[in-house]
């Protein structure tokens, strides 16, 4: 199953309370989730309810302009880039496309992912973690990652997870 | 995940990696010694970063490595224990040379390795992960020759799941103490995780079954979450005794069955013991441990004692970072670029790290705290960090839970490719 179809089903049994249900399906996906027996009369322990990462749904906003042409001039310096991108892969995985629960991060373009980093920054999106690592990248840091990421070879990213791509986004 | 094996070409014996010759080829090698959440990690981010210009070496003495983190999952049947399993296939195709023993000593003078068939090992860089141990004598009564009554199910595998088949077996309403280590200790919040996950368990098989924790500690991590959470999965169900109710002073009685608690006696059925941790064994006889840790220098965790060699995850003293995996792979890339960098000149970045750890409070309620870290006066010194909070919406907590298990898989990979 790929990426968006887990979402979709992880979303709609959540929302439909269907926990047990949910399990069944994402576990299909995600083969080393164990799904629980269940237990009717213990049902806070008897279901695995997954859910989507909530900020798959941010809005985008412009990085600063600086930092917008460097990434458009290709002035990112990949290999500070490549050892800064460490930090990322610990959660995103080393193909930089974890699976369901934290967004992929390798089918972003360039530009993309800094503007997802700059949403970070300004708590426009949710998660606390990445608040936190996003606030101490420096511009330069942001644009040594995204060269990074736009080297790494197109079958490690586009074709492995679908991309969570927020409403109005540009490609 | 399944459970994999070496591939025989990629492991080497003591005798092959005999140490003038190799050496004297002139690629510097590096010794890791642990395959854990730090070596494994330093031994892939060298391998992978240096493309053959160094001989990296890699002894651990198991084919199979259980992970700790997860493990409390598996009491709750939430994980399987063999989702837990990672082999070391994939660190041999990366050129790294798997020495599948145990290190028995260190000879730092002559900067040898000693290993527990016989034969050494020399190295340029040596790199100590090797986990924690036990103090013994630290909890009354109980030596590591009782974990098979009284587990402790602290370095995952076996041990864990011989607690969970004890839970199992459990009589109806019966008590299942756990009794928590002294500060500093591997994964703070993960024997109240356990906690919850044993609470889960027990409510789903054994719901009149009570839970006891006995703590040295009068505050432990995320302490205000669990206690919420307990609360709200499993009322009525676990007690916590801190050290004024009498859980800093526990005499434990595997062999009947028993636990004094300030003067009482009290009967378990099923006895958790973590007692209190030190680095394991090696760093000790690498003489490089001080109070049981190893002082490390926060830039690139090279040990106080000797710049050649470096000590990382739950071993080192290394200042403010928690002992997590999340923590060992953050330092093990530092480790390995700055190891690179001093051995063959390629570009040293300066060092930065990172902590998040989650845990399961019940199924799709999770919760996380994390930090930044960065290299600071005489240790790692902890920067801006964040922590889940009580009352947040369920849909968060069940987004956290999730993540956390797209985390297991994301780093799992990270450490062992
Ligand atoms: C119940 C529990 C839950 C946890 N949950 C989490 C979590 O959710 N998130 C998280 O980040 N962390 C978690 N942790 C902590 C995590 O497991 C450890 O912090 C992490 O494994 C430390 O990595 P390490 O490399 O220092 O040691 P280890 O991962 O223990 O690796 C040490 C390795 O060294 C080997 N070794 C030891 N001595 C020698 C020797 N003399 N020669 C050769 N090899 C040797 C051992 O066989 C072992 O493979 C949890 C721990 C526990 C117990």
């Amino acid at each position: 199953m790929k990426l968006d179809q887990v979402l979709r089903v992880v979303r709609a049994c959540v929302g439909a309370g269907l926990a047990a249900a949910c399990v069944a399906s994402a576990a299909a996906a995600q083969t080393d989730v164990v799904p629980p027996e269940p237990a009717p009369d213990a049902p806070s322990c008897a279901g695995v309810p997954l859910a989507a990462s909530p900020d798959a749904e941010s809005p985008l906003v412009d990085p600063a302009k600086d930092l917008r042409s460097a990434i458009a001039d290709g002035r990112g310096d990949r290999d500070w880039g490549e050892w800064l991108a460490g930090e990322c892969l610990a959660c995103h995985g080393p193909h930089a496309v974890a699976g369901a629960g934290i967004p992929p991060l390798a089918p972003l373009g360039p530009m993309a992912f800094a503007s997802a980093l700059e949403e970070y920054r300004r708590h426009l999106r949710a998660d606390p973690g990445m608040r936190l690592l996003a606030s101490r990248l420096a511009p330069d840091e942001v644009a040594a990652l995204a060269a990074y990421f736009a080297s790494l070879p197109p079958e490690v990213g586009a074709g492995r997870g679908a991309v969570e791509t927020p409403e109005g986004a540009r490609p | 995940m399944k459970r994999r094996h070496f591939i025989g070409a990629a492991v080497a014996s003591a005798a092959a990696l005999g140490a003038p010759m190799l050496r004297a080829q002139g690629r510097p090698r590096v010794v890791v010694v642990g395959g854990g959440a730090g070596g494994a990690t330093v031994a892939r981010y060298l391998a992978k970063d240096s493309a053959g210009a160094l001989d990296v070496v890699l002894v651990e003495p198991n084919v199979v490595y259980s992970s700790c983190f997860f493990s409390n999952l598996t009491l709750a049947d939430l994980r399987s224990p063999e989702s837990l399993e990672h082999g070391y296939d994939r660190l041999g195709a990366f050129g790294i040379t798997l020495v599948h023993d145990r290190a028995t000593g260190v000879d730092r003078a002559r900067r040898e390795v000693t290993l527990g068939a016989g034969g050494v090992l020399a190295y340029d860089k040596l790199v100590l992960a090797p986990g924690i141990d036990f103090v013994p004598g630290s909890v009354t009564g109980w030596s590591e020759a009782d974990d098979e009554i009284f587990p402790h199910a602290y370095r995952g595998g076996a041990q864990v799941a011989l607690l969970r088949a004890q839970l199992g077996a459990m009589r109806p309403g019966g008590t299942f103490a756990l009794v928590a280590p002294p500060n500093p200790y591997r994964c703070p919040p993960g024997p109240y995780e356990r906690v919850s996950m044993v609470a889960c368990l027990l409510s789903r098989i054994n719901p009149t079954a009570k839970v006891l924790v006995l703590d040295p500690k009068p505050s432990f991590s995320k302490q205000a979450l669990f206690e919420d959470g307990w609360a709200r999965h499993y009322p009525g169900v676990v007690e916590w005794i801190g050290p004024d109710a009498g859980g800093a002073a526990v005499e434990v009685r595997p062999g009947v069955g028993e636990i004094v608690v300030a003067g009482a006696v009290l009967r378990v059925d099923v006895a958790n013991i973590i007692p209190a941790q030190k680095a394991g064994a090696i760093a000790d006889a690498a003489g490089l441990t001080e109070g049981g840790w190893v002082p490390v220098e926060p830039l690139a965790l090279a040990t106080k004692a000797d710049p050649a060699v470096h000590v990382l995850g739950d071993a080192a003293a290394q200042g403010d970072m928690p002992k997590s995996g999340f923590s060992a792979n953050s330092q093990a890339k530092v480790v390995a670029n700055a190891i690179r960098a001093e051995l063959t000149g390629s570009r040293a970045f300066p060092p930065r790290y990172a902590n998040t750890c989650w845990s399961a409070i019940a199924p799709g309620d999770g919760v996380k705290v994390g930090a930044t870290y960065s290299a600071g006066e005489g240790k790692i010194a902890a920067g801006a960090g964040f922590i889940s909070q009580a009352g947040e919406a369920a849909e968060l907590r069940a987004a956290t839970y999730a993540e956390s298990f797209a985390w297991y898989d994301a780093i799992s990979e990270d450490i062992f490719g």
